[in-house]
């Protein structure tokens, strides 16, 4: 195995210089001449990239981009050129789609930061004049402030010995400590960017014993965080994503506003209640076809009649699509949003009893509610249960799951964690019926849209029967799954959380 | 991961500039890529000015323990592996082996997870290893000095692979072409008037190729402009076309008997 590259981060350019100066003091050194480059160091809105221990650099190259892929400490991966940087599976076939494509998926790689770079390169020689090591001096700015001077010491493969004495060199000369330095949370520090964090992702942790109104407000804030967080990449159509993050957002907000109904003034309730459903019925037409649409980008290319299909879907979702942003540049959206955020900073609440109780025992009591229909419900259903009843089902799971995914920090995380996640694999059962109806009926209103070529219409029956087979089959595992989510060790897991069930 | 061999039994045709070469295109494409120089006398060693030594020597390359042995060259994504002067008894140890390609593959198997392509620089002769690496290669680049005599070998090496299980696709191309030389033209003409399944690119004849010996470094990063440097280009192009064939396709070519009845034979008999 290759080692490490190792750098020493100095107090000025005019240290490492002289670093390097005295390393050719014993080593035969070759420096090259002090070249000014572009860095930009790339991730999704999420950070996947980095949380999957990834760095995407990109330096111009005329009308291409050099890319490398590393890991945070440097270790290069791979490397490629690409004609720009946008969506993982747009990026010319080899090793870096290879490796970022299934962590990127559908969310398209956005410049994080770019730093300016001026960079003097040195090499150490032997007698051949073959290079046994390398070295870089970096001098990085980003948003009109240095990022620091880095001395990176580059080893080669084969030449491990050489890489340790020259690194041992260095730490005499310099009196620094060598170490795995990452160039891009580097550079991201200096303009105030955390890599890594997801905008979208809900991470707020409630204090039982907190008032339920108050406990309430601060999920909400949250909540519109995110939706005002999504918003830009949506508009601007940079992936699917941002639509997506928005929507679950605006259906958490949903959730909390239908659980916790009392801790809200009623007339204030039922207004937002109904903008936020009024936003989430705009939204939900692009939605489905954005996830059709992914779905045909990952299914048989090949297929005749496959590319009028997905040329079809996207005529359709852009009409679709310029219908949802008018909505959102509307003034009814940006009062709607505004008024929302007013109400949440006064803090107004209701009068009901709930809004003064802890957030605890309000939670709780939501939860046995949502469990006991949930329970209810299921077992009520075979396998040949119609669609409506099993879509009732889905509905009441998903109320559990946004109570314990949002409140759930009250309660012990152990067995919260069993019980979501069976719930979670009960919900995809459910899911995957529910994305095959929806579709059912896209791929009937596709065929009326669908042009006169023979081959379309063909897929499209093609792929009506494929999405009955799979729901057809997904209903069938529904009450294996239920089972499992009634079970004994489930229910275990509840009366832990919950008490037993009365 | 591909692998490719240049081979030619004829010495002096050009199969390391071409292996150095190629090898150096791949990786400005970005695909890792490892030169394993199999001939003892390590030109393409030479040429990346790395000791020709390998700690362990054919013995312990046959025992699959390469990783050790491997190094970078001076450019970005390019390995190698050198040569060393024990493999000349590679043979001796490959033909007491049960099957030489067979146990080449094995060797080279741990090179999948860090090589997109591997090129084998073989050595000019028929023996064990030649053998071996017919069996393993996904290609064989066979370059080829316009002149009929070239184009027998190209036929004998042909009639040497023909019927067996495991062959691999060959891709013969002109190189060292002198385009000032009748001879020369007439042949690179007979073979395309003739179908015998040659690369579209030729290599042209070039000094610059030759100082390759004294720059010790590929072409493209002294003679970048050079024709040869811009054949040995596009020549890269044409061979990554043709491996990322899903089913490559073999040179249409007329049987091997064909081939050789029908060279140029000299005008006036």
């Amino acid at each position: 195995m290759t080692p490490a590259s190792v750098a020493f981060l100095l107090e000025s350019p005019a240290r490492g210089r002289a670093a390097l100066d005295q390393l050719g003091e014993s080593l035969r050194l070759h420096r090259d001449d002090r070249e000014r480059r572009k860095v930009t160091w790339f991730d999704t809105f999420d950070g996947r990239l980095r949380r999957a221990d990834l760095t995407l650099g990109g330096v111009p190259n005329g009308r291409a981009v050099e890319l490398e892929l590393a890991s945070p400490s440097g270790e290069s991966l791979s490397r490629s050129r690409a004609r720009e940087v946008g969506f993982a599976w747009d990026l010319p076939a080899g090793r870096v789609r290879d490796e970022l494509a299934p962590v990127a998926k559908m969310r398209r790689l956005l410049p994080l930061v770019t730093v300016d770079e001026e960079l003097t390169r040195a090499r150490v020689l032997d007698a051949e004049d073959k290079t046994l090591v390398r070295l870089a001096l970096i001098e990085g700015r980003a948003g009109g402030r240095s990022c620091g001077t880095v001395l990176r010491v580059d080893p080669l493969r084969g030449y491990d010995r050489e890489h340790l004495a020259v690194v041992a060199a260095l730490e005499r000369i310099t009196a620094c400590k060598p170490e795995p330095l990452d160039l891009a949370a580097l550079a991201c520090a200096g303009v105030g960017i955390v890599p890594g964090r997801d905008p979208s992702r809900f991470d707020v942790v409630l204090d039982p014993s907190a008032r339920a109104d108050a406990a309430a407000h601060t999920v909400l804030k949250h909540l519109l965080g995110t939706i005002r967080a999504n918003e830009e990449g949506l508009l601007a159509d940079t992936d699917t994503e941002f639509l997506h993050d928005l929507r679950v957002a605006v259906r958490r907000t949903r959730s909390v506003l239908g659980e916790l109904k009392d801790v809200f003034p009623a007339r204030e309730h039922r207004r937002f209640a109904e903008g936020f459903a009024w936003l989430g019925r705009q939204t939900g037409p692009s939605r489905d076809l954005d996830v059709f649409q992914l779905k045909l980008r990952g299914g048989e290319s090949a297929e005749p009649g496959h590319a009028e299909i997905l040329a079809l879907v996207e005529r359709r979702r852009r009409r679709e699509r310029s219908a949802m942003v008018r909505s959102l540049r509307s003034k009814r959206y940006a009062k709607l949003l505004a008024d929302w955020e007013a109400f949440l900073d006064s803090g107004r609440t209701g009068d009901g009893e709930a809004a003064g109780q802890t957030i605890r025992e309000v939670v709780e009591a939501r939860v046995r509610a949502a469990h006991r229909k949930l329970v209810k419900r299921g077992r009520a259903l075979g396998p040949d249960a119609p669609a409506a009843k099993l879509h009732r089902v889905r509905i009441q799971g998903k109320k559990l799951r946004y109570l314990l995914d949002l409140f759930g920090s009250v309660f012990p995380a152990g067995p919260r964690k069993e019980l979501v996640r069976e719930l979670k694999r009960l919900q995809d059962v459910l899911g995957d019926m529910n994305d095959m109806q929806v579709q059912e009926s896209m791929l009937a209103s596709l065929a009326v849209d669908a042009p006169a070529e023979p081959a379309a219409v063909f897929a499209l029956g093609r792929m009506a029967e494929r999405t009955r087979e799979r729901a057809e089959r997904a209903r069938r595992r529904f009450p294996k799954r239920f089972l499992r989510f009634d079970g004994k060790k489930n229910r275990a897991h509840f009366a832990e959380l919950f008490g037993a069930e009365r | 991961m591909k692998l490719l061999a240049t081979y030619n039994f004829k010495g002096g045709v050009g199969k390391t500039a071409t292996a150095v070469n190629v090898a150096y295109m791949a990786a400005a494409d970005g695909a890792p890529t490892l030169v394993w120089d199999l001939d003892p006398q390590g030109a393409a060693t030479f040429t990346f000015r790395i000791r020709p030594k390998v700690k362990g020597g054919s013995k312990r390359v046959l025992r699959g323990e390469l990783d050790g042995a491997i190094r970078a060259t001076d450019f970005d994504g390019l390995d190698l592996l050198p040569a060393d002067f024990s493999y000349r008894t590679l043979d001796v140890r490959l033909n007491g082996s049960r099957d030489p390609a067979e146990l080449l593959g094995e060797c080279l198997h741990p090179l999948r997870k860090s090589y997109e392509l591997v090129v084998l620089d073989c050595a000019p002769s028929i023996s064990a290893t030649a053998e071996g690496v017919f069996g393993v290669v996904d290609a064989l680049l066979a370059p080829t000095i316009p002149t009929p005599l070239s184009l027998r070998t190209l036929a004998k090496l042909l009639q040497h692979l023909k019927g067996r299980e495991r062959r691999p696709l060959v891709l013969p191309f002109f190189c060292m072409v002198d385009k000032r030389k009748k001879l020369h033209r007439e042949v690179c003409a007979y073979a395309r008037r003739e179908e015998l399944g040659f690369l579209e690119t030729e290599i042209p004849y070039s000094s610059a190729v030759e100082r390759m010996g004294i720059e010790r470094r590929p072409l493209g990063t002294f003679a970048a402009g050079d024709k040869a440097a811009v054949a040995y280009r596009s020549l890269w192009e044409e061979i990554r076309g043709r491996l990322d064939e899903a089913k490559p396709r073999g040179a249409r070519r007329k049987g091997v008997k064909t081939l050789l009845a029908s060279l140029p034979r000299p005008r006036g008999h």
